[in-house]
């Protein structure tokens, strides 16, 4: 038996423009479209490839917080460039730093803050 | 400035206002009497304040952390480090006020035989034993800042400090030895005890120019303030403890000796602020949600 294709709604979920593979499915289409977006927000885009408005959004809320609770200079203990500072680069330190708790709150003010 | 941070240095600065007062007038009258009144009416109430401060903050930074986080461990033993302070005020009070609270009492052979016995646990309990419960906080610390490259290479005047502290330690352990000597009589256990503060305060010291070196390297920011000003207290309790010193050496004037009492309370405000910038960084995120919803 064949179970309705259905995503959950993910409205809070940054807008990004990315391409993604072609599928003949469009469910598909559209997770593969979210499964990618979702990747360049967790990891940062890729080197020498355009990144959109939300995923610039995303990146400079995430210095914010990284600057505010860690120091100032923190990014570069992350990356030497700040722009390959990611939540999947700088979670494992403002975990360890902050804990699991708040880490957790810091990712949602980092994704959702308007 | 986290709101916490702000009200432990504005009580501080109240009580230092007060202190400088009581201090003026025995500068201009030689009298103990508002000094000694200052010191025990308001001075032993804020040191047991701030360690009741610094108690509460840590113990609320503990449980911002799963049992199987490792700064939760850190957490715990600064707490403890915090209640052992605690502990060393509310003893010390206890043994100053002692005398007049017996004083014509059927509790008077207590008190008696208790007062020396509660100086001297109080010594131990706020000295090494707070020392030591510091002392595997920070290397906690200081481990888990290795493993995510915050802590580095030392850099010539890290390492010049380094040795000038072993130097020190190596000197204090040659003087307890020849203190040790055949002329010289059993030392009681507070005493040998005692002994450990300085070789402590050296290991803490070691750890703070470690923390420091991190602190610079992240820069100004919530945590790295909290780290920092660990840094400052053990700092200032190496002053104090050189004070301390340098009063046995009669290499003070008596005015200066008053004046090194004061290095206390701002060793208690920096020691009970520190707690607080973590708090303040574990929070900010749900602080900031909280003002964002009651717009």
């Amino acid at each position: 038996m064949e179970e309705p294709k259905t995503l959950p709604d993910t409205s809070s979920s940054p807008a990004l423009a990315v391409h993604a593979p072609s599928f003949d499915d469009p469910v598909l289409d559209e997770l593969a479209r979210r499964m990618l977006s979702w990747g360049n927000v967790w990891f940062g885009a890729s080197e020498g490839r355009e990144t959109s408005a939300e995923q610039h959004r995303v990146r400079e809320r995430l210095l914010y917080w990284v600057k505010r609770c860690v120091g100032v200079k923190a990014t570069a203990v992350l990356s030497s460039h700040d722009e390959n500072v990611s939540l999947a680069t700088s979670s494992p330190l403002l975990t360890a730093l902050l804990g699991r708790k708040a880490m957790l709150e810091l990712s949602r003010r980092v994704l959702n803050d308007s | 400035m986290p709101r916490a941070v702000l009200w432990i240095w504005r009580v501080c600065a109240i009580h230092y206002a007060i202190g400088s007062a009581a201090y003026l007038h025995f500068l201009l009258t030689g009298s103990y009497r508002y000094l000694t009144l200052f010191f025990l009416v308001l001075g032993t109430p804020f040191l047991l304040l701030n360690a009741a401060a610094e108690f509460y903050f840590a113990f609320e930074c503990r449980s911002g952390f799963d049992p199987d986080e490792p700064l939760r461990m850190t957490w715990t033993f600064i707490a403890l480090a915090a209640l052992a302070r605690f502990i060393a005020a509310a003893l010390i009070f206890l043994d100053h006020w002692r005398p007049s609270s017996f004083r014509g009492s059927s509790s008077l052979v207590l008190g008696m035989t208790l007062s020396r016995s509660l100086a001297e646990i109080g010594e131990v309990t706020g000295g090494p034993l707070a020392m030591i419960l510091l002392l595997i906080a920070l290397s906690r610390v200081l481990s888990v800042q290795h493993r995510f490259g915050v802590l580095r290479g030392l850099s010539r005047i890290d390492v010049l400090m380094i040795g000038v502290i072993i130097a020190f330690m190596i000197g204090e352990a040659a003087r307890i030895a020849h203190y040790l000597g055949p002329s010289s009589g059993r030392p009681s256990l507070a005493q040998a005890v005692l002994w450990l503060s300085d070789p402590l305060l050296g290991l803490l010291l070691i750890q703070a120019v470690l923390i420091r070196r991190s602190v610079n390297r992240v820069g100004v920011g919530l945590v790295s303030q909290c780290w920092g000003t660990y840094v400052i207290a053990i700092l200032a309790t190496l002053a104090g403890d050189a004070s301390i010193w340098a009063t046995g050496e009669s290499l003070l004037s008596e005015p200066l000796v008053v004046l090194t009492w004061y290095i206390w309370f701002f060793v208690a405000a920096a020691f009970a602020s520190a707690p607080a910038y973590q708090l303040a960084a574990m929070k900010l995120p749900i602080l900031q949600k909280g003002r964002v919803l009651q717009r």
